[in-house]
């Protein structure tokens, strides 16, 4: 095949914010239908479910092909998951590296984008305001009014189906769970997603044994 | 391909300069996406058999990326201005198909369906990397890439064209090449303007 490999990255942006969309009023209008319709709360935990739950088959499907491509053999390193994920994994995605990246003792590390491309778009953060995704994890839906309360406050952000910032950061975890699990399929690991007040997103890949 | 040869080298070049100077992804992790996202919407069916849903679905989604990616096209292209309907369709296949997806398109007019019909050919379709249609409806009766029926017409919409795109022949369903059939159905009185 002649193809050269690559599109264009708007097509491809454009693409995936109308994935989250679909997501979002998918789960929307089946609440609705329901015979006993769902609580809200119920419907926008599954919508995260939904969301992270695509992310990973996206993130699973697309290590096969980028990994394919790489000579390393066995397990990685969390450094070298985390260089390959800030480099390889971003510029296949949104066509570019992370803008920086933060470490602590090559075991927790954080990617930053200044302009993260999924987000271009939606409104800006204002205030003293952030967003944050922490993993979902079987404990947190054990503590059901935890997650009871996270879904209550992300339900009131929204407007209808529209997707939110926090659909976003959702199945983008969602993409690097699939992708790293690959990579580092029995060490511990958890990855969450926040955007802070100047607009930064930043992307946690905690490889620590024990994560609060 | 009976095409005047001083028109269409420019529109090729042009749509070739375009794709080069914007930013790039990876085609397989865009058609990993198409794919999961049309796996979804055959899984969400409520009816089997209902396949049609799907290719109305693909459509609308592709006229709301296609209204989005209009403005790109009118900044970034460097394509004239379109005043007739051969000259939208030449930018559609030689200029928009190459600058966002990568395809290298021909187009000619499809005599056969009306005055203001052109058929638009091409072999290679980045959305349909690792795609394999099971025998069935799904086969018979999904076009599988629909979203650029929609892309193609919502874009043509945002510039004053009203115009129909519809899959004639598809690769996945054993054609020997991709066809879309661009039907124009008249303009708009007024146009947009994109300022910038």
């Amino acid at each position: 095949m002649g193809h050269n490999g690559l599109v264009s990255e708007s097509v491809a942006a454009a693409l995936n914010i109308e994935l989250i969309s679909y997501v979002v009023s998918r789960q929307t209008l089946h609440g609705e239908d329901g015979p006993s319709a769902s609580p809200e709360n119920e419907v926008e935990l599954n919508t995260h479910k939904d969301l992270e739950g695509l992310g990973l088959l996206l993130g699973l499907r697309l290590s096969e092909r980028l990994l394919y491509r790489q000579p390393s053999f066995g397990e990685w390193t969390p450094s070298g998951v985390t260089h390959f994920v800030a480099r390889t994994f971003w510029k296949t995605a949104f066509g570019k590296k992370v803008d920086r990246m933060m470490h602590m003792n090559d075991i927790y590390f954080c990617l930053i984008d200044r302009s993260f491309r999924w987000l271009e778009g939606f409104p800006k953060i204002k205030g003293d305001r952030t967003v944050s995704t922490k993993a979902v994890s079987l404990s947190a839906y054990a503590e059901e009014s935890v997650t009871k309360d996270e879904a209550a406050s992300t339900r009131d952000e929204r407007l209808g189906d529209m997707p939110i910032h926090k659909d976003v950061l959702i199945y983008t975890v969602g993409i690097l769970k699939g992708l790293i699990r690959v990579m580092y399929p029995s060490g511990p690991l958890a990855i969450h997603a926040n955007i802070n007040n100047e607009n930064e997103t930043h992307f946690v890949l905690d490889f620590r044994s024990t994560t609060t | 391909m009976k095409k005047t040869p001083a028109r269409a080298p420019t529109s090729s070049n042009e749509g070739e300069k375009a794709f080069e100077r914007g930013d790039k992804v990876s085609a397989e992790f865009f058609a990993i996406t198409y794919g999961a996202l049309v796996q979804q919407m055959v899984a969400d069916l409520a009816q089997e058999e209902d396949v049609e849903a799907v290719n109305q679905q693909l459509d609308a989604m592709g006229r709301r990326i296609g209204s989005r990616l209009i403005e790109e096209y009118s900044v970034r292209s460097g394509a004239p201005a379109c005043r007739t309907f051969a000259q939208a369709a030449d930018g559609v296949a030689l200029v928009g198909l190459r600058m966002f997806l990568n395809v290298t398109a021909t187009v000619e007019p499809a005599r056969e369906a009306g005055t203001d019909a052109f058929a638009i050919k091409f072999a290679e379709n980045p959305l349909a990397l690792f795609v394999e249609l099971p025998e069935g409806p799904l086969r018979e009766r999904l076009w599988y890439s629909n979203v650029i029926c929609g892309v193609v017409a919502g874009a043509l919409g945002m510039v004053g064209f009203l115009a129909e795109a519809t899959f004639v022949r598809d690769t996945l369903r054993g054609d020997a090449v991709n066809e879309i059939l661009l039907c124009f159905k008249g303009r708009e009185k007024e146009t947009f303007q994109v300022d910038r």
